[in-house]
């Protein structure tokens, strides 16, 4: 089963995304800043991120930023009510593989997850 | 150009483009359509303001508000929620979202997308899921004035209080420690008429850095409906 | 008949009218200095926002330089430190006595903490040492306190006899006496 991290620091966006996925068929596991999904990156390698960015002690870009470094092929996608040019400038900048505006939709959540996957699968490079 | 000076000039662009297809407005819809969207129900946008507000005249601002017919009800012990985030270091500020709660509780029937009346008590999902919408709608408000600026502008992550609504409006000044005696109060009102729910969303430009609400062109209060 | 005269921030109401309540509603990390004089039956209240006055005589802010120096701190009831001599001083002005003067302090509640907040420096319990140094430094007993803890009050003081009572969200009016005293 793929494993799928998901990063926000609203309880209430993590179970909503979670249950989604779930739903979909993926495994879940959950951080609730910055720091904390960097150090479950490290444990627990999953096969994608799905990262908030405005969140405490460490935001979404910086965790990004450290994910990569740690793996270059880290598929993350930045899920954020941030939806500004210079911000999704820096999130591609930084390696995300793709961006999404809240408000939540399901629809485009899963389109995204799949697509990069889907790469993950093609370039076989599945962990 | 000093950091305080753009700071100025940023807030005082906001507040004095105040004309329907202007930049404040323009925010204010991007905000109100977000959370229209988040909870799938439509929202109005009423009672748009700039007020300088004396410090001791704050919490009657709440009341300025010809939407609520029932405004005898509330007074300054009526629970009430608060949202909080401070706007970031472009644009230094309080903004805050704050609701009866009541309406309250109904907001996270929609948002997580239970019965209307399922949601009884306000529980860390609850909390989580009208902080959440604090975020949505603080950042919606900042993608807008940011494709003026080209420059990011980034909300804090929020917090909540529920509380007398004197101590939830007292508290967004101190979270800024006001110097001044008179403060600029942005204020709009999200509506969803069907259901007689009200959210006022209120920004506070940080006085210490934008200064009198004179120096910034602001005079009698200005109030649209977008 | 009773006359609620709410404080709002920043302000200070003196009064020696049998029917006045003096009432500051819903403070939080603010403070509320009641003073009372027995004797004269009269009595003063105090909503006070920050610890104390900002020192603008070494770095004056950008933004006071269009504004003359007489005005710069504007209201100072908002500050505990100058607010507490100039609050005693008005009910010298109208006949009560220092020497009499009992304290009743509230609020100093440290109500919101999240990341980034300048709260998480407690304002609230800063409040209360700012209000206490000052009213030590004028010589006056604190008789009751309800400081701290995470919520709201509500603050009457009863001009009549004196009595402070406390209010909190849900909960009935109390009387605040020196045993319930609430600590940080």
């Amino acid at each position: 089963m793929l494993k799928i991290m998901v990063v926000d620091d609203a309880q209430f966006m993590r179970l909503r995304v979670s249950k989604l996925l779930i739903k979909h068929g993926y495994e879940v596991v959950e951080a609730g800043d910055g720091a904390a999904a960097v150090q479950t990156y490290r444990q627990l390698k999953p096969d994608a991120v799905l990262m908030d960015i405005t969140m405490p002690i460490k935001d979404g870009l910086t965790a990004l930023s450290e994910i990569r470094q740690f793996d270059p092929q880290a598929k993350v996608i930045m899920l954020t009510a941030l939806g500004q040019q210079a911000i999704v400038l820096k999130a591609m900048q930084a390696g995300a593989k793709d961006f999404l505006v809240k408000p939540f939709d399901p629809e485009r959540i899963m389109k995204s997850v799949q697509k990069v996957l889907k790469r993950n699968y093609e370039l076989g490079i599945r962990n | 150009m000093t950091m305080t000076q753009q700071q100025i000039e940023l807030w005082s662009k906001i507040l004095n483009n105040t004309e329907p297809g202007g930049l404040l407005c323009r925010a204010v819809r991007h905000a109100a359509q977000s959370l229209s969207e988040m909870v799938n129900q439509p929202l109005q946008i009423k009672n748009l303001k700039i007020v300088a507000v004396p410090l001791n005249e704050l919490v009657d601002t709440i009341y300025d508000n010809d939407f609520w017919d029932h405004s005898s009800s509330i007074n300054y012990e009526t629970e009430t929620v608060g949202i909080y985030l401070l706007v970031g270091d472009d644009l230094p500020g309080q903004a805050m979202l704050t609701l009866s709660v009541n309406d309250a509780l109904y907001m996270v029937d929609w948002l997580l997308e239970e019965r209307p009346g399922t949601t009884t008590k306000l529980d860390s999902l609850g909390c989580s899921a009208l902080s959440e919408m604090g975020n949505l709608v603080l950042s919606s408000f900042l993608n807008a004035i940011a494709e003026f600026t080209h420059d990011p502008l980034r909300p804090s992550p929020p917090a909540m209080m529920v509380d007398m609504l004197a101590t939830v409006l007292q508290t967004a000044v101190t979270l800024i420690e006001v110097v001044t005696d008179e403060l600029i109060v942005i204020k709009v009102d999200f509506i969803n008429v069907e259901n007689s729910l009200l959210i006022h969303f209120w920004l506070l430009p940080d006085p210490s850095i934008v200064g009198s609400p004179q120096k910034l062109g602001i005079g009698k209060s200005f109030s649209t409906n977008c | 008949m009773q006359n609620f005269r709410p404080a709002m921030i920043g302000e200070m109401i003196v009064s020696n009218d049998p029917d006045d309540v003096l009432v500051v509603y819903g403070i939080g990390s603010c403070v509320v200095v009641c003073l009372y004089d027995p004797i004269m039956r009269m009595g003063g209240i105090l909503h006070a926002l920050l610890p104390t006055t900002p020192d603008f005589t070494l770095d004056k802010p950008k933004y006071l330089e269009d504004i003359g120096d007489s005005n710069i701190y504007g209201n100072l009831a908002k500050f505990v430190d100058k607010a507490i001599p100039i609050l005693i001083d008005s009910l010298e002005a109208q006949g009560a006595s220092p020497f009499r003067l009992v304290a009743q302090l509230c609020g100093g509640a440290r109500i919101l903490t999240a990341p980034g907040f300048k709260d998480s420096l407690n304002i609230g319990e800063r409040n209360i040492i700012a209000a206490k140094t000052a009213l030590q430094t004028a010589g006056i007993t604190i008789k009751a306190e309800a400081i701290g803890g995470y919520t709201g009050r509500t603050v009457k003081l009863y001009i009549a006899n004196g009595q402070v009572t406390v209010k909190t969200l849900g909960q009935e009016e109390q009387e605040l006496r020196s045993a319930k005293c609430q600590k940080f």
